[in-house]
């Protein structure tokens, strides 16, 4: 089980310093990629595991707290809570529906890039649920550039899920959808 | 070394301890891994009682237990609790062995560490171990017959081979087979050889030859450096030998090959000749068949002055190489403290010498430009040439701060860890091997510090290339702020001074914060200044400070920035300038790095 938020502002020194003090251990921090940025593992007094990801393909930063005793990691999170800025899966779900209920494209894109980076971010079965709507409503979108950018994240979807989602879809303004639907249904086939 | 040694045992606690990482007291904790993981760390610390508080609680944990119960007894065979630390051993090993040796189960102790031998024959420290026990109970030629099966196959310590192959071929009463063995040290390290014979009867006309030697060597020099040549460390050198080896640094103001440091310090390329060689030591031996020469410990004449009242003290100094410049030179007072300090941090660790890259946390980049906007010297006569990865290689190969094996980017860790060039052609094919580049990660080439053990990388980026340097803290304090102060540079303090070495080939290269200052007081920049804003993409890359300086840059930057964040896969704050430039949304269909797609349906052209 895991819980994992969106770290919109907050000082990473700060996020260190509280787990330090929780006599957190530093474990494993991986070299950047292009595809998934960088990770810092750490691992608690009590087994629970945190990782702090800089999500760079998306530009957002995130924090997972991952196993151990559920009310240990509670504990943690409010105390995280305190120095960082941490949206969950619902509070971005509800920001992105706020910002469908309004005409505009930037802050509609902002808050489907949270989701989005979120959703990359987390355990499959923390987002099973909100997923496939937004990525619906941003693939159905009037904006060319929100469903261009849903269109290139459709990768937190398993292949078949994604292929799914772009069946039978067309997009003039986006002439790599043809290209994605074709690779998704491709890489499911391959699978099956 | 310790009574009880098992190096791969040893290795692995540490390579589980980083560097930099404080531990934790045991009692705030009780997940087993997280235990196991903070022994490690008190380990590293020399506290072995916190680190058995952490491993004993987490041994009868089914996953990380059998981890924690073959820790704990290393740790118990380090304090000498022989049989806690055997009973924790049911499995032959190495380190089974030598505690069996030690409880005196002498055959069935060799037995297992004959057999942890013959599963890798190549393991220098198994065989010098098997050899050390072999004497110790009483079976010296059994000793020399395992190190001469060992040194019939290159090795990397091969000193170290031979000396314990010279010491147990004399004491098993056999000087001729003793003979070669002393040759072949004579060959590398001469005075090292000389001092070996002591005390072996066969060898008494040399022992004698040589208390003579050590005698008339030291009584050229001043008291507090006589009694240095005394430690066990130090291979003396006479006042002859020493004056012979002046040459060495008789090079007037021209630079050594491999060697170019700024202009601002041309000048100092002469400060070597104003020193003397009192001594020399063996250091860490490279990895490439390069000759493994020993260091050479000196003095300044008339930095101190004469006399048993002085309160002022010599300093002593640490050449690796007569190639490296005296500012470059390690230095400590001429104290039996002093020269630990000197010594220990370059002294030969056989169970492997190459800390992974999690273990070197600090980290030093210099973005070094690209063309003709950073041209660089030549190592074969200094003239400014364009950097290029040949060229860079160039500089490392003859470089006397850098080790030769280089590997690429798809390695994302020194994948020559525990490698010996046997001739030469092992270290050429290898190198081809490990050359390839990972498609999820830039371009890079990286080395192997040769004296700090650090990593240095040349990666590519969209306009020239970035020097990143990865190290553990320069174990001599103040050497780099006086070459900051002397020479007006800005090294870190921290920075060891074989990085030095080599960053200072690149005088002038900026770092991250000088970039970004560079470009940040400019609302927009000339198309000729765009390698500024390259620079700092490929310094900041990697973290969150390009994300944060492309969020906060002059929209005028944008034409700058965009081929920036198209290099490192900065999909989402393109999709925002997307909204107000329509004409990157075409390439934004499937780059950047839509490295899932298959290659050739998808264009990745980098936007105009």
């Amino acid at each position: 089980m895991s819980r994992t938020a969106l770290v919109r502002a907050g000082d990473p020194a700060q996020f260190e310093q509280v787990l330090r003090f929780q006599g957190y251990l530093l474990v494993q921090v991986t070299p950047w990629r292009f595809s998934n940025g960088t990770e810092a593992r750490w691992l608690g007094p009590d087994g629970t595991m945190v990782t702090w990801t800089e999500y760079t393909w998306l530009g957002r930063r995130g924090l997972r707290v991952w196993v151990g005793p559920e009310d240990a990691a509670m504990q943690l999170w409010s105390a995280l809570a305190e120095v960082l800025s941490l949206f969950d899966g619902a509070a971005l779900y509800r920001g992105w529906q706020e910002a469908l209920k309004t005409a505009d494209a930037a802050a509609q894109l902002e808050a489907f890039l949270d989701f989005a980076a979120w959703a990359a971010m987390c355990d499959a079965s923390e987002s099973t649920t909100m997923r496939t709507p937004v990525f619906q409503a941003a693939l159905d979108s009037a904006d060319p550039v929100l469903r261009l950018a849903a269109m290139r994240n459709l990768y937190v979807f398993t292949p078949d899920r994604a292929a799914v989602l772009l069946a039978g879809r067309e997009d003039p303004e986006n002439p790599g959808m043809a290209m994605w639907r074709q690779h998704y249904a491709s890489v499911h086939a391959g699978r099956r | 070394m310790s009574e009880i040694e098992d190096f791969n045992v040893e290795r692995a606690i540490l390579r589980n301890a980083p560097w930099d990482e404080a531990p934790v007291d045991p009692a705030r904790g009780s997940d087993p891994l997280w235990r196991t993981l903070n022994g490690a760390r008190w380990f590293r610390q020399g506290d072995l009682s916190r680190a058995l508080d952490c491993w004993l609680p987490a041994e009868s944990d089914p996953r990380n237990g059998p981890l924690a119960r073959t820790w704990a007894a290393f740790a118990l065979a380090r304090v000498g609790r022989h049989a806690e630390a055997l009973e924790r051993l049911t499995v032959a090993s190495h380190l089974r062995g030598e505690l069996r040796c030690a409880m005196g189960d002498v055959a069935g102790g060799l037995a297992d560490m004959r057999s942890a031998l013959a599963a890798a024959p190549l393991v220098e420290w198994r065989a010098l171990r098997l050899a050390h026990w072999l004497r110790r109970v009483g079976q010296p030629e059994a000793a020399g017959a395992v190190l001469d099966q060992r040194l019939t196959t290159p090795a990397l310590y091969s000193v170290e081979l031979h000396q314990a192959a010279l010491e147990a071929w004399l004491l098993s009463g056999d000087p001729e087979r003793a003979f070669p063995h002393l040759l072949e040290i004579e060959r590398r390290l001469p005075g090292l050889a000389r001092r070996l014979v002591v005390g072996f009867g066969g060898f008494e006309p040399a022992a004698s030859r040589l208390s003579a030697s050590r005698r008339a060597s030291a009584r050229w020099l001043r008291p507090s450096l006589r009694s240095l040549v005394e430690d066990a460390r130090v291979i003396p050198v006479s006042s002859r030998e020493s004056l012979a080896l002046r040459k060495l640094f008789d090079r007037r103001a021209s630079a050594p090959v491999g060697v170019l440091p700024g202009p601002s310090m041309w000048d100092a390329l002469s400060d070597a000749a104003a020193f003397r060689v009192f001594g020399h030591c063996v250091v860490r031996a490279p990895r490439s068949v390069q000759r493994d020469v020993p260091a050479m410990l000196l003095f300044r004449p008339g930095e101190a002055p004469d006399g048993p009242d002085s309160k002022r003290r010599d300093n002593i100094y640490l050449c690796f190489s007569p190639n490296i410049p005296a500012f470059l030179w390690p230095s400590a007072p001429a104290t039996p403290e002093g020269l630990t300090a000197l010594l220990a941090p370059y002294a030969r660790e056989l169970g492997g010498d190459d800390p992974q890259l999690g273990d070197l946390p600090r980290t030093f980049s210099l973005y070094l430009g690209a063309g003709n906007n950073y041209p660089v010297p030549d190592t074969r006569n200094g003239q400014l040439v364009r950097l290029d990865p040949m060229v860079f290689s160039r500089i490392c190969a003859a470089s006397p701060f850098v080790e030769l094996p280089l590997w690429g980017s798809e390695h994302v860790d020194d994948p020559f860890q525990g490698f010996v060039d046997r001739d030469g052609r092992d270290l050429a094919l290898a190198t081809q091997a490990h050359q390839g580049m990972d498609r999820d990660r830039v371009r890079s080439v990286s080395y192997r510090l040769r004296w700090s053990r650090g990593i240095v990388e040349l990666s590519e980026g969209p306009v020239g290339y970035a020097l990143t340097v990865r190290y553990r803290a320069n174990p001599h304090p103040g050497s780099v702020a006086a070459i900051n102060t002397r020479f007006a540079t800005e090294f870190p303090d921290d920075l060891p001074l074989d990085a030095v070495g080599v960053c200072m080939h690149f005088a002038g290269a900026l770092g991250f914060e000088h970039l970004v200052a560079s470009v940040s007081a400019n609302a927009t920049l000339p198309a000729r200044e765009g390698w500024r804003v390259a620079g700092l993409g490929m310094l900041g890359h990697a973290g969150p400070e390009l994300d944060r300086w492309l969020e906060d840059s002059p929209p005028g930057l944008a034409p700058l920035a965009a081929p920036v964040a198209w290099s490192y896969g900065r999909l989402g704050w393109l999709l925002r300038l997307a909204q107000h430039m329509p004409q990157l949304r075409q390439p934004l269909q499937t780059g950047p790095h839509s490295e899932e797609l298959s290659s050739g349906a998808a264009s990745t052209e980098r936007p105009s």
